[in-house]
C-alpha cells in the first residue's frame, strides 16, 4: 500500500519538478517577480514536506537546503542572478535523479551542490548588503536583513536563517464581520463597495446587507449612508488583513471583527449539524437559551416564531441565516472538495480502455449491418441508439487521452536554454498555442522529432551575435514554436530567424554524399527536402548539439510514422520554418470505405477531397505518358490501387476515383466502388505486411473482413516511383523497339 | 403613458451614476412618482452605480410600497451595474434578467417574514 502512495507521490514531483522548470525560467526573465519566487518556494516547500513523508530522507534533507536560499530571495535578501538559476535548474534536475537512484556518489554530488548553493547566494547577499551601504539606506552592519545573519566570512555561507511563518502553514479562519459605515461616509469620499471588493479578495465571503435604516425615498438623504453590512469570510490572511481594509472607517464607523473558528476544525461540521439558528442567535447576545427553549414547543419555523415574538428582527434572524448558510456551503464545498477532485489513472489503463471502446466500435459496424441485412425496424432502431451512445463513448474517451502539447513546450524552453549558452548564442523562445490539444500518444512521440528540429535551430539556423549585428538583425535570435489546430490536424511550426538554408550547400552535399546525381536541377521545394536524407548534413563541424546527420531524417521518418507532413519553408538571410502537420489522434479515424475486386481498403476521410466516377476510363487524356484527366478545373494524376497492390480480378466498367490530398498536392485512387463513411479503429499491421508501403494498419469489419487502411501520403509517393519506374521502362521499351 | 387609470413614467438612467448625483436622481425619481402610479427605470444604459444609487433603487422601492404605486426595473442589465449590485451583496444571482435582480433587491426586512420556508 506505501509502495502504491509512494509511486503516486514519485508522479506528482515529476509534474512539480516540471512545472518548476518552467517557473525558473520565468524567474529568469524577471528576476524580481514575487509571484513566481513564492512559485519556486511553494514547490520546493511542497516536494520537501511529501518527500519526508514518504520516506525519501535525502530528498527532503536536499530541498530544505534549497528552500531556505528560496526564502531568502523571497524576503528579497538578494535578486536571482543567472548563476542562481542555473544552480537551482540543476538541484531540479538533482532532485530527480535521487527519486532515480540513491547511493554515494548521489549524496556527494547533492552535498557538493548545496555548498555551490550557499556560497554564492552568501556572496549574492554580501553584494546586496554593501549595495544598500553605498546607497546609505542602512546602517554598516551585515544583519540586516531579515532573518538573515551573515558571518564577515561571508564566502563560507549562511551563518544562520530563521524563516518567519510562512503562508503555507497559516490555515483559514472564519470571522464575522458587523460592517456599518457612518452616515457621512459618502461625503468624506470613501466608498464603501470598494471595501467590500477588498474585503472579497482576501478569501471566502458571504455578506447581507442590513437595510432596515433605509427610509423612503421622500424621507431620505440620498447623501447619507443608511446600509450595514453582517459579513461571513473565510480567510487565511488574519484579522490584521482585514483590519486593514477598514484602517481608514474606524472612527468613523461601527466595525467588529470576531472570529468564529478555524476552517480546519472540520470536525466541528463534519461530526454533527452546522449550528442551529438558536444557538448562533444566542452567541449573538440577542436571545437566551430559554427563550429560545420556551418557543421551540410550537410547530412554526424557528425564524418566524422569534421574528412574530420580537425577540430578533427579521433582520437579525435574516442575517443569522446567512451565517447559516455560509457554513452550509463551507460544509458542502469541503464535501465536493473530496468528492470532484480529479484523480491520477495509470496510462496503461486508460490504453486499455480505448481498446475496448474500439472493439465496442467494430462491433456497433457489425449490429449495423447485421440489422440492416434484416430488415427487422426493432433492431434498427436499437443499433441506431447503440450508434448514438458508442458515437458518445468514442468521444469522450478520446478527449480524456487528449492533453495539451503546452506540457512539451514548456521542456522546451530548457533546452534551448542550455543549448544556446552552450553555443555562445542568444535566443529567445516564444511560444503559442501552448493549450492546444492532441492525443497523448502522439505528444509522446512528438518530443523527438521537436527537440531534433530546435537543436537543428539553434545551432545552424541562428547565426552567433556578433554576425547578426553585422547582419543587421538584433543581437538576440528568436525561436517561434507554435501550434494550432487545422481540421483533423495540428500544425506545428518551428521557426527561427536565422541565417535561413543554403540551398547551394545543400546541393553540393547532396551531390558529394550521392544522394541527387550531378548535373541535376532541382526545385526549391526538393532541396529543402534533401535535409531529410538519411546521412545529410551541411555543418561543416560535428557539434555536440547537432550536426551527425542522424535529426531531420529521424524527424521525418518519426512524422511519417505518425501520419503527419513535415514541410520546409526557408528565406536566405531571413530564417526557415518547419511544419509538422500532424493527425490529432492515431487510435481511431473516420475513413471512406471502397471496394478493389475482393479486397476493402479505408481511406481517411480528412484527406479525401472527393469522388468522381469513369466509364472505362475514356474521359482520361495521357500527358508525357502519365495518366490525367480534368477535374474541377485542374489536372489530376491518378494511380489504380488494383494496379498498385496486384489485386485479381478484373475492373468493373465504371469505377471510382476518389481524389485526395496528399503530400500537398491532389491525386485520384481508382477503385471500383465507393461504399460509404466508416468508422475506424486502426490495429497495427502485422509483420508480413510491415514491408508494405502505403498502407498504415487495418480494421475489422462489420462482417468480420479486414480492411487496410490506406497512409495516402505514403501512397501517393509510391504512386509517383510506379509511374516513374513505368514510365522509364516504356521509355526503354520504345527505345529498343526504335 | 396612460392605460385604463395606470400611468406609467418611464426613466432611462445612463452612464455611470454614484452619489454626486443622488440629490439629482432623488428629485427625478419623486417627481415621477407625482406623475404616475407606476415608475420603471430602465438600466439598459447605465453602465455602474455606487452604494449610494443602490440605496436609492431600495428607497423608491420603499416610497412606492407605501403610497401604493409600483417601482420596477426594466431593460437590460449591464456587467457592471450587476458588479456592483453583487459585490454589495444585494443580490447574488448571476442573472442579468431585471425581474430576477428585483426579486432579490426589493425585499424589505418586514416582508421578509413571509418567505417562512427559508427560514
Amino acid at each position: 500500500m506505501v509502495e502504491k502512495f509512494k509511486e503516486a507521490f514519485r508522479e506528482e514531483a515529476v509534474e512539480l519538478l516540471n512545472n518548476l522548470e518552467s517557473t525558473l525560467l520565468e524567474l529568469e526573465e524577471n528576476p524580481s517577480n514575487m509571484d513566481t519566487i513564492s512559485s519556486v518556494f511553494r514547490t520546493m516547500h511542497t516536494i520537501k514536506g511529501s518527500s519526508a513523508m514518504f520516506g525519501f530522507d535525502e530528498i527532503s534533507h536536499f530541498t530544505h537546503e534549497i528552500e531556505s536560499i528560496m526564502d531568502l530571495l523571497r524576503e528579497g535578501a538578494f535578486v536571482a542572478d543567472r548563476t542562481l538559476i542555473d544552480l537551482t535548474l540543476q538541484a531540479r534536475d538533482m532532485i530527480s535523479r535521487m527519486f532515480a537512484e540513491t547511493g554515494a556518489e548521489v549524496h556527494a554530488d547533492a552535498e557538493a551542490l548545496v555548498t555551490e548553493f550557499k556560497s554564492h547566494s552568501a556572496r549574492r547577499i554580501a553584494a546586496r548588503v554593501k549595495e544598500r551601504e553605498a546607497a546609505s539606506e542602512l546602517p554598516g552592519h551585515l544583519a540586516v536583513l531579515p532573518g538573515v545573519v551573515l558571518s564577515s566570512e561571508s564566502d563560507d555561507g549562511i551563518a544562520e536563517h530563521s524563516s518567519p511563518g510562512s503562508p503555507e502553514n497559516s490555515m483559514k479562519e472564519n470571522f464575522h464581520i458587523r460592517f456599518a459605515p457612518g452616515a457621512d461616509v459618502f461625503r468624506n469620499g470613501t466608498k464603501p463597495l470598494l471595501l467590500l471588493d477588498e474585503l472579497r479578495s482576501l478569501g471566502e465571503i458571504s455578506l447581507q446587507p442590513l437595510t432596515e435604516r433605509i427610509p423612503n425615498l421622500s424621507a431620505m438623504d440620498p447623501e447619507s449612508c443608511y446600509v450595514a453590512w453582517d459579513i461571513n469570510l473565510l480567510t487565511d490572511k488574519g484579522e490584521d488583513a482585514i483590519r486593514d481594509v477598514f484602517i481608514f472607517l474606524e472612527d468613523s464607523s461601527e466595525i467588529l471583527i470576531e472570529k468564529k473558528g478555524a476552517e480546519n476544525d472540520a470536525e466541528d461540521y463534519d461530526g454533527r449539524e452546522i449550528k442551529r439558528i438558536g444557538d448562533i442567535l444566542v452567541e449573538r447576545g440577542i436571545t437566551t437559551p430559554d427563550r429560545i427553549e420556551s418557543v421551540a414547543g410550537t410547530q412554526k419555523r424557528l425564524g418566524e416564531i422569534l421574528v412574530s415574538e420580537r425577540i430578533a428582527t427579521p433582520e437579525q434572524v435574516k442575517s443569522a441565516l446567512d451565517e447559516q448558510n455560509h457554513l452550509r456551503k463551507l460544509k458542502e464545498s469541503r464535501q465536493q472538495d473530496l468528492s470532484t477532485t480529479s484523480i491520477r489513472v495509470a496510462s496503461e489503463k486508460l490504453d486499455a480502455l480505448v481498446d475496448l471502446v474500439g472493439e465496442l466500435v467494430t462491433l456497433q459496424a457489425r449490429l449495423n449491418q447485421t440489422s440492416s441485412n434484416q430488415r427487422d425496424a426493432g433492431l434498427s432502431v436499437i443499433s441506431e441508439q447503440f450508434e448514438r451512445l458508442v458515437s458518445q463513448l468514442r468521444d469522450n474517451t478520446m478527449s480524456i487521452r487528449m492533453l495539451p502539447i503546452g506540457s512539451t513546450f514548456s521542456k522546451f524552453r530548457r533546452l534551448l536554454r542550455d543549448l544556446s549558452s552552450e553555443l555562445g548564442k542568444e535566443i529567445d523562445l516564444v511560444t503559442s498555442g501552448a493549450e492546444t490539444e492532441l492525443d497523448k500518444t502522439v505528444i509522446e512521440r512528438l518530443g523527438d522529432p521537436l527537440v531534433h528540429i530546435l537543436r537543428n535551430s539553434v545551432d545552424h539556423g541562428i547565426e552567433l551575435p556578433a554576425r547578426r549585428e553585422a547582419a543587421g538583425k538584433p543581437r538576440k535570435g528568436t525561436v517561434t514554436l507554435s501550434a494550432n489546430h487545422s481540421g483533423a490536424h495540428v500544425l506545428i511550426e518551428v521557426s527561427d530567424d536565422g541565417g535561413g538554408l543554403d540551398t547551394e550547400r545543400i546541393l553540393s552535399k547532396a551531390i558529394e554524399r550521392g544522394i541527387v546525381a550531378e548535373g541535376a536541377v532541382l526545385g526549391e521545394q526538393e532541396l529543402f527536402q534533401l535535409i531529410f536524407a538519411p546521412g545529410f548534413s551541411t555543418s561543416q563541424t560535428v557539434s555536440e548539439v547537432s550536426g551527425r546527420g542522424v535529426g531531420m531524417d529521424v524527424v521525418k521518418r518519426e512524422i511519417d510514422t505518425l501520419g503527419g507532413i513535415v514541410s520546409v519553408s526557408s528565406k536566405r538571410g531571413e530564417g526557415t520554418t518547419i511544419s509538422l502537420r500532424i493527425p490529432l489522434t492515431l487510435a481511431i479515424i473516420e475513413g471512406l470505405l471502397v471496394r478493389v475486386g475482393i479486397e476493402s481498403y479505408v481511406i481517411p476521410l480528412a484527406s479525401v477531397d472527393g469522388c468522381i466516377e469513369i466509364q472505362g476510363r475514356q474521359h482520361a487524356r495521357h500527358v508525357d505518358g502519365r495518366r490525367m484527366l480534368d477535374y474541377r478545373n485542374e489536372i489530376l494524376p491518378y494511380v489504380g490501387i488494383r494496379e498498385l497492390y496486384d489485386v485479381p480480378g478484373n475492373p468493373p466498367d465504371i469505377e471510382q476515383i476518389v481524389v485526395v490530398n496528399a503530400n500537398d498536392a491532389r491525386i485520384g485512387f481508382v477503385v471500383d466502388q465507393v461504399v460509404g463513411d466508416y468508422q475506424t479503429v486502426i490495429k497495427p499491421l502485422g509483420r508480413m505486411f510491415k514491408s508494405v508501403d502505403g498502407l498504415s494498419g487495418a480494421t475489422i469489419l462489420g462482417d468480420g473482413t479486414v480492411a487496410l487502411i490506406v497512409d495516402v501520403n505514403r501512397l501517393g509517393l509510391v504512386a509517383q516511383q510506379e509511374e516513374m519506374l513505368r514510365l522509364k521502362n516504356d521509355g526503354a521499351s520504345i527505345s529498343e523497339a526504335v | 403613458m396612460a392605460v385604463a387609470g395606470v400611468s406609467v413614467k418611464v426613466l432611462s438612467w445612463e452612464g455611470v451614476l454614484s452619489v454626486e448625483r443622488a440629490n439629482e436622481v432623488r428629485s427625478e425619481l419623486l417627481a415621477a412618482f407625482g406623475q404616475a402610479s407606476q415608475v420603471v427605470v430602465s438600466v439598459s444604459l447605465l453602465d455602474s452605480v455606487d452604494l449610494a444609487i443602490i440605496q436609492l433603487l431600495v428607497a423608491a422601492w420603499l416610497e412606492a410600497r407605501k403610497t401604493g404605486k409600483a417601482f420596477h426595473l426594466g431593460g437590460t442589465v449591464r456587467p457592471e451595474f450587476l458588479r456592483a449590485l453583487r459585490v454589495s451583496g444585494f443580490v447574488r444571482t448571476f442573472s442579468e434578467n431585471v425581474h430576477d435582480i428585483e426579486a432579490e433587491l426589493f425585499v424589505p426586512p418586514v416582508k421578509k417574514s413571509g418567505s417562512a420556508e427559508r427560514w
